[in-house]
């Protein structure tokens, strides 16, 4: 990365396999990885004019999870975004048809879906995107105690979940 | 009622394989593992999660993807910073999913009215009406509904919490 | 030795004048109940049993056993039946029920339970379980006779044995699908007879408030039924709505309260489990399953007494994401604000 502050474009040259990630995890499912990750760049792009050099990476992960979570508020606000009788309603997000992942990335990616927001947040953002504790506790407005336990009960659950699907060991 | 220090333990498991604990923290933890077979197999559980999602964590993303979002960023407006959008009439923030495929920037102008809609108490948020059940009492009292129904025995067996099985 | 009813809540005086008369054709040993169908006849023995518990004096102990995850608990409480007053103790502790309120002592502290009038109907238990009867075994040395409760593909769901003499409910046990015992009470001690309390509840302690409800307020859920059981009664409490159901052999009581779960103030010894993305913490309590969720700005507690299947299948009911064509037309109509 050039010295000072990088471009919006440079950061999604760059960094595209990371947002992508953290995005796909959270989201669930490509389309809506897509809407997140757009979102992301948008913010970032706008946000750049205020960015002072530090975790690059700390900073997209709290972006992406800033439009995720803002996206989950709207969606509980409106519990479906159809009108009603629309039959193409709602329904909790599945991988789409195109992707080409196989094996435990599906596995756990449907292990993961099957956690609440709260739990899967600070999952991911451990687990996918690195972040420390104090950034995920900045990130989500959450004590940094309730991360913890949340990181370590969404684990177990995660376990759980896999194990019930068959899924053992790395 | 458990101890605080009591409940916070086993969460320390993670923190432990997270590095984030302090170097008292960490002798601590590792005494109890040293003698407990129910940490060593917590640990074992939530470290088997940890390793399989991080060896799966970085992925690319499909064919086509980068083009449609690098082309939905150019295309959008240099939109409001939030906060400066006004509350958008309820209209605007019911999209059908496949508005939302076929255009970014009506999706992204929902998102910012939502983001600068008023905060209701959400998951992540602590409201401040914080909610702590009284599992021992709720116990009690469906035995004692019960037995007013007619359930004999409605009275005798709500007794878990006070064998000291929640403590 | 029996006494005359003593003043009680009325649906227990309705309940007990009703069975004055039908006690007369059941109460003798050996149980020859006529040309009643066997489900007829479990349905009254397990009547006779409400009735006993109001007529008979008796004290006694009783071994509490239950499955708690892989773990199989034990308690074993003194039980006390002093005029129609029961008071149950373990450990020093105490639940004890005059008849018109119901109080817990532990360790030093007295608390009143609110219990919401009880005005509703419960349902028939042969509407939905498979009821017979049988010789039952010999409890604390007395002769019983055992109702045996099945789920629709013949799996016992409850085992009941009713005394003989008395019409005492002398064990119960609850069995999961797979015929494990997953709750179970048994007399091992029984002795009938005039007899005290060991503890008054003090004078002037109060329960809180408990008042009926037709209708529950906004943001609250009350499905009218939860799987095979009905709502029986409603409740407004001070601090949220306490809805009660049955089918008739197992109930459910449903605690809401608008917030946000504070989870690390809850008890420990809970597991987590997820149903349908919402996450839940459970547990084995000897007299029941609780579970605890939040949801839309509410905070779920649920007790219920059935077996473990029977409890999941009717929970969903209340996490269930789908929502009527004319909920979700409320929701547009009003807007963001409108569930607050």
């Amino acid at each position: 990365m050039a010295e000072g502050v990088p471009t919006w474009e440079e950061i999604a040259r760059d960094h595209g396999r990371f947002l992508y990630s953290v995005a796909y995890r959270l989201a669930g499912n490509n389309d809506d990885a897509q809407d997140l990750v757009q979102e992301s760049l948008l913010r970032i792009r706008r946000g750049l004019e205020r960015y002072e050099p530090g975790s690059l990476e700390g900073w997209m992960a709290r972006i992406v999870t800033n439009v995720f979570l803002d996206e989950v508020r709207r969606k509980k606000r409106r519990p479906v975004d159809a009108l009603p009788d629309d039959p193409g309603r709602v329904l909790p997000p599945t991988p789409a048809a195109d992707e080409v992942q196989t094996g435990l990335s599906d596995e756990i990616q449907r292990a993961l879906g099957e956690l609440p927001e709260d739990f899967r947040v600070p999952v991911v953002l451990c687990d996918v995107s690195d972040l420390s504790y104090e950034q995920i506790a900045e990130a989500t407005g959450v004590p940094i105690g309730t991360v913890r336990s949340r990181i370590h009960r969404g684990r177990r659950m995660l376990r759980a979940q896999l194990t019930a699907a068959g899924v053992t060991g790395p | 009622m458990t101890d605080a220090r009591d409940f916070l333990a086993t969460d320390m498991l993670s923190a432990y394989l997270d590095g984030e604990l302090t170097d008292t923290e960490r002798a601590e933890v590792e005494a109890q593992l040293a003698e407990s077979a129910e940490w060593r197999a917590e640990l074992d559980d939530v470290r088997g999660a940890r390793t399989m999602l991080r060896a799966v964590a970085e992925q690319d993303a499909p064919e086509g993807f980068w083009d449609a979002v690098m082309a939905g960023v150019v295309a959008a407006d240099d939109a409001p910073v939030e906060g400066e959008e006004d509350d958008a009439p309820a209209a605007a923030t019911v999209v059908s999913l496949d508005e939302k495929r076929r255009g970014p920037g009506r999706w992204i102008a929902t998102a910012f009215a939502a983001a600068a809609a008023v905060a209701l108490a959400v998951i992540i948020v602590p409201s401040r009406d914080t909610v702590k059940p009284d599992v021992a009492t709720a116990v009690v009292q469906h035995g004692a509904q019960g037995s007013d129904l007619g359930d004999p025995i409605g009275t005798i067996t709500p007794v878990g919490p006070l064998a000291g099985f929640r403590r | 030795m029996t006494h005359p009813p003593r003043p009680v809540r009325p649906v227990r005086r309705a309940l007990v004048g009703l069975l004055a008369l039908g006690a007369l054709a059941v109460a003798w040993p050996g149980g020859a109940f006529g040309t009643s169908s066997p489900s007829e006849q479990a349905q009254q023995l397990l009547e006779r049993t409400r009735q006993a518990a109001a007529t008979h004096d008796f004290s006694g102990w009783v071994t509490v056993t239950w499955r708690d995850g892989a773990t199989v608990r034990k308690a074993e409480v003194e039980v006390t039946d002093a005029g129609g007053v029961v008071e149950a103790r373990v450990n020093g502790n105490v639940v004890y029920d005059s008849g018109t309120r119901t109080y817990v002592k532990d360790g030093n502290r007295w608390t009143g339970i609110a219990v919401g009038p009880a005005d509703g109907e419960t349902p028939s238990a042969a509407a939905h379980w498979k009821l017979t009867t049988r010789p039952g075994p010999e409890v604390a040395g007395r002769s019983t006779t055992q109702v045996v409760a099945s789920r629709r593909d013949g799996t016992v769901a409850q085992r009941t044995a009713v005394d003989d003499a008395t019409g005492l409910l002398l064990q119960r046990e609850v069995l999961t699908k797979n015929g494990k015992v997953e709750r179970a009470l048994v007399f091992t001690e029984l002795d009938l007879g005039a007899t005290t309390t060991h503890v008054t509840a003090p004078a002037g302690l109060h329960a809180q408030q408990s008042s009926t409800i037709t209708t529950v307020p906004d943001g609250f859920v009350a499905p009218s039924a939860l799987g095979n059981a009905t709502l029986v009664t409603r409740a407004k409490q001070s601090d949220g709505v306490l809805l009660w159901y049955s089918d008739g052999l197992f109930s459910t009581s449903v605690f809401e309260q608008r917030g946000t779960l504070d989870w690390t103030a809850l008890p420990d010894g809970g597991t987590d489990t997820s149903m349908r993305g919402t996450t839940m913490r459970r547990y084995s309590e000897p007299s029941g399953t609780v579970l605890v969720w939040e949801r839309d700005g509410v905070v779920y507690t649920c007790v219920s007494d059935a077996p473990a299947d029977v409890f999941d299948a009717s929970v969903t009911a209340l996490t269930a994401p789908e929502r009527s064509s004319l909920e979700r037309v409320a929701d547009f109509v009003l807007g963001p604000f409108g569930w607050n």
